[in-house]
C-alpha cells in the first residue's frame, strides 16, 4: 500500500532516508515497488528496461529525498521522478522519432466494445510497450498521465505539433491492436 | 478518428493500465541496494580523498613555513625584533665607536640568535672587531655561530668569529669568516664585496627566468555526476616565461590517458547511432593531447623555495577515442551480444574547452634545476568526447623544471 499522504510513519522513513538508513530505504522501496513498477513497465519497452528505469528512478529518489517537500503528496513526488527517469532512458530514441506511415490508420475505430472488456492489463500492457517509444511516451504522458501537448513538448524538447502528431498515431496503432485482438477473441469464440 | 473513439483508447488503456500490482521481488532491491553500497564507498572513498588534499596542502604549506622560518625572522622590520636590548631610536655616537658598556654581554644575549641592528641615519654605525671594523647601515647580522659580538667590543681576530647569515637591503648575503675575510667599509660596500661569491650574485638570482618543467603524475578522471573516478596518467612539458617578479605565463603539451566509466545518461553524443536498445553503461579509455595555457602568481618565495597558484585555460585534442558499451540483459542488442566497442580517432577538439587550477611548491635544487609537487583540478567548461561529458580530472603532477 503507497503512502498516499504523509503521515508519522512515512515522515520517519523518508527521515530514515534523507540519513541513509538502509532498512528505511527498504521499507520505502518495499511500499513504492509496486506503483513505481507500473508506470516503468508503461514507458519501458520490456520488463528488464523497466527494472532498470525502477531502480534508476529510486536511485534518485535515494539521492534527493533531501530535496522532498513534506507539504506535498508523496506518491505524485515519486511518480514525477520515475516518470523523468522514464524519459531519460529513452530520450534518444524520444527526440529521433520515427518515421512510419500511419495513414492506415486513420480510420481505425473500435466498432466492439465487448473486445475492450475482454482485454486485461498484460494484454493493455504488451500493446503500449510495442508501441515505439517517441509515440509510447506521448501517449503515457498525455492519455494517462495527464499532461497537456505544451508540458508535454517541454518535457521531451519536441514541437507541440510533433507531440500531437505522436499522440495521434499512437491511438490509430493501439486502436489497430485492439482490433487484432478483437479478431482473435472472435477466432476463439467460434472455436468454442 | 472521431473524437469519441479517441477518447474510448484512451480510457481503455488508463483504466486497464492503473491498477497494476506486483508481487515484491527481493532481487530488484538486491541490485539498488549494492548500487547504494558502492555509492556510499565512492562518497566516502572523495572525502578521504578530500581530506588527503586538505592535508597536503597543509603540510605543503607547513614545509613551507619551516623551511623559511629564517627568512620571515630576518624579514622582520629591526626595530621588531630589535630584542638585543639596542633601542631604535637611541643615537649612536659619532665618533664611530660604541662604548661596550652601553651595550652589555648580558643584553646582547638575550636575542640569543640575532643581533639586530637599528642604522643611524645621521652617521654610520660602527660594528668593531679587533683592528678591523666594519661600518655598517641597513645591515642585520644574524645567528653568531660561535661568539656574543657586542657593537663596539673589541674582539681578537685569533677568534674564529663566523656570520652564517647576514642581509643587506633584504637581500641574504653569504656567510663569511671576519677573522679569514675582514672587511671595513659600508653596507653597500660589504655587499658589494660579498655579492660575487655566489656564483650568480643576488641581484641575478632575484632575475626572473624562463623554465621549462617536465611534469609528471596520476590524476583521478571522473564523469561529473557519475561518482565513479578512474585512474589516469598525465607525462608533458610546459614552458613558462615570467611576466614580473611574481606573475608568470605557461604554455605546455601534456600527454593523458584519460579512463572513466560512467552510465549511458551522462552521454549526449552529437550524432548518436541507430540502437534498438540503449547501453547501461560505458567505459571510455582516451589518449588525449592537453595544451594548458596558465598564469600563475607567486604567492609566497623564499630563497629556495616558491608558492605559486595558477589558473588557466586548457584545450583537450582527443587523438584516440574507445568506448566500450555494455548492454543489461543483452538481449535486445544484437541478439546475445552483451557490449559493443565503438572508436573515433582525432575527431574531436576542445579548444579552451576545459579550466585549469593548481597550486605548487617548488624547491630549487640548484640556480637551473628546482622540483615541485603541482595538485590541480581540471573542470569541463563544454561537453568532453564523442559523448560530450563533462569530464573532470584532480590529481597531481611532479614537476622538474630547469631554468633558460
Amino acid at each position: 500500500m503507497a503512502i498516499t499522504e504523509v503521515d508519522e510513519k512515512s515522515i520517519h522513513i523518508i527521515k530514515g532516508c534523507i540519513d541513509e538508513d538502509r532498512r528505511a530505504q527498504k521499507d520505502l522501496y518495499t511500499i513504492y515497488y509496486a506503483m513505481s513498477l507500473g508506470i516503468c513497465l508503461r514507458y519501458a519497452n520490456n520488463r528488464e528496461d523497466a527494472i532498470s528505469i525502477l531502480n534508476e528512478g529510486f536511485f534518485k529518489v535515494f539521492k534527493n529525498i533531501n530535496k522532498y517537500d513534506f507539504q506535498k503528496p508523496f506518491s505524485i513526488w515519486i511518480k514525477k521522478i520515475m516518470t523523468n527517469t522514464a524519459i531519460d532512458f529513452y530520450r534518444a530514441k524520444i527526440k529521433q522519432g520515427i518515421l512510419v506511415d500511419v495513414s492506415m490508420y486513420e480510420h481505425t475505430i473500435i466498432e466492439d466494445d465487448s473486445i475492450s472488456q475482454k482485454l486485461n492489463y498484460e494484454d493493455l500492457l504488451a500493446m503500449v510497450q510495442q508501441l515505439p517509444p517517441a509515440y509510447r511516451t506521448v501517449f503515457n504522458l498525455y492519455a494517462i498521465d495527464g499532461y497537456g501537448h505544451e508540458e508535454i513538448s517541454g518535457m521531451l524538447g519536441i514541437a507541440i505539433g510533433t507531440s500531437k502528431s505522436n499522440l495521434h498515431k499512437a491511438r490509430g496503432r493501439l486502436a489497430e491492436m485492439v482490433e487484432v485482438q478483437g479478431v482473435k477473441f472472435g477466432k476463439t469464440e467460434e472455436k468454442r | 478518428m472521431m473524437e469519441k473513439d479517441k477518447n474510448k483508447i484512451d480510457e481503455l488503456f488508463k483504466s486497464g493500465l492503473s491498477d497494476a500490482n506486483f508481487d515484491f521481488d527481493e532481487s530488484n532491491w538486491q541490485d539498488i541496494e549494492s548500487r547504494l553500497d558502492n555509492e556510499r564507498r565512492v562518497k566516502r572513498r572523495k572525502i578521504v580523498v578530500l581530506t588527503s588534499l586538505v592535508a597536503t596542502l597543509a603540510a605543503v604549506l607547513t614545509i613551507f613555513f619551516v623551511w623559511n622560518s629564517a627568512l620571515f625572522k630576518t624579514n622582520n622590520l629591526p626595530g621588531e625584533i630589535n630584542t638585543a636590548g639596542i633601542s631604535p631610536e637611541k643615537e649612536v655616537p659619532e665618533n664611530k665607536t660604541v662604548q661596550p658598556k652601553e651595550y652589555s654581554p648580558d643584553e646582547t644575549k638575550r636575542d640569543q640568535d640575532w643581533i639586530a641592528f637599528q642604522p643611524n641615519k645621521r652617521a654610520n654605525n660602527v660594528f668593531q672587531i679587533s683592528n678591523e671594523t666594519i661600518v655598517l647601515q641597513d645591515i642585520r647580522l644574524g645567528k653568531i655561530a660561535d661568539s656574543n659580538p657586542i657593537i663596539g667590543q673589541e674582539r681578537k681576530l685569533n677568534t674564529v668569529f663566523t656570520i652564517p647569515s647576514m642581509e643587506y637591503n633584504n637581500q641574504r648575503l653569504p656567510h663569511f669568516n671576519l677573522r679569514e675575510e675582514p672587511v671595513e667599509g659600508t653596507g653597500e660596500r660589504l655587499a658589494a664585496i660579498y655579492q660575487p661569491k655566489e656564483s650568480m650574485g643576488s641581484n641575478a638570482q632575484e632575475r626572473e627566468r624562463s623554465v621549462v618543467s617536465f611534469l609528471a603524475g596520476p590524476d583521478l578522471t571522473s564523469v561529473r555526476g557519475a561518482g565513479k573516478s578512474s585512474l589516469s596518467e598525465n607525462i608533458g612539458l610546459a614552458y613558462s616565461y615570467p611576466l614580473t617578479k611574481a606573475l608568470r605565463v605557461s604554455v605546455g603539451a601534456t600527454y593523458a590517458k584519460k579512463n572513466y566509466t560512467s552510465a549511458y545518461k551522462f552521454y549526449a553524443p552529437s550524432n548518436p547511432p541507430e540502437m534498438a536498445q540503449l547501453p547501461s553503461n560505458v567505459s571510455a579509455v582516451c589518449d588525449v593531447l592537453d595544451v594548458p595555457l596558465t598564469a600563475s602568481y607567486t604567492v609566497l618565495k623564499s630563497k629556495k623555495v616558491k608558492f605559486n597558484v595558477s589558473a588557466g585555460l586548457s584545450s583537450y585534442f582527443m587523438l584516440k577515442e574507445k568506448y566500450t558499451f555494455d548492454y543489461e540483459g543483452g538481449g535486445s542488442y544484437g541478439g546475445s551480444q552483451k557490449s559493443a566497442v565503438y572508436e573515433v580517432n582525432g575527431e574531436n577538439q576542445h579548444i579552451f574547452g576545459v579550466a585549469d587550477f593548481s597550486i605548487s611548491i617548488e624547491k630549487k635544487i640548484n640556480d637551473k634545476i628546482n622540483i615541485g609537487v603541482k595538485p590541480f583540478v581540471k573542470m569541463p567548461l563544454t561537453g568532453i568526447g564523442y559523448g560530450n561529458v563533462d569530464l573532470e580530472s584532480k590529481g597531481v603532477a611532479f614537476t622538474l623544471g630547469m631554468s633558460l
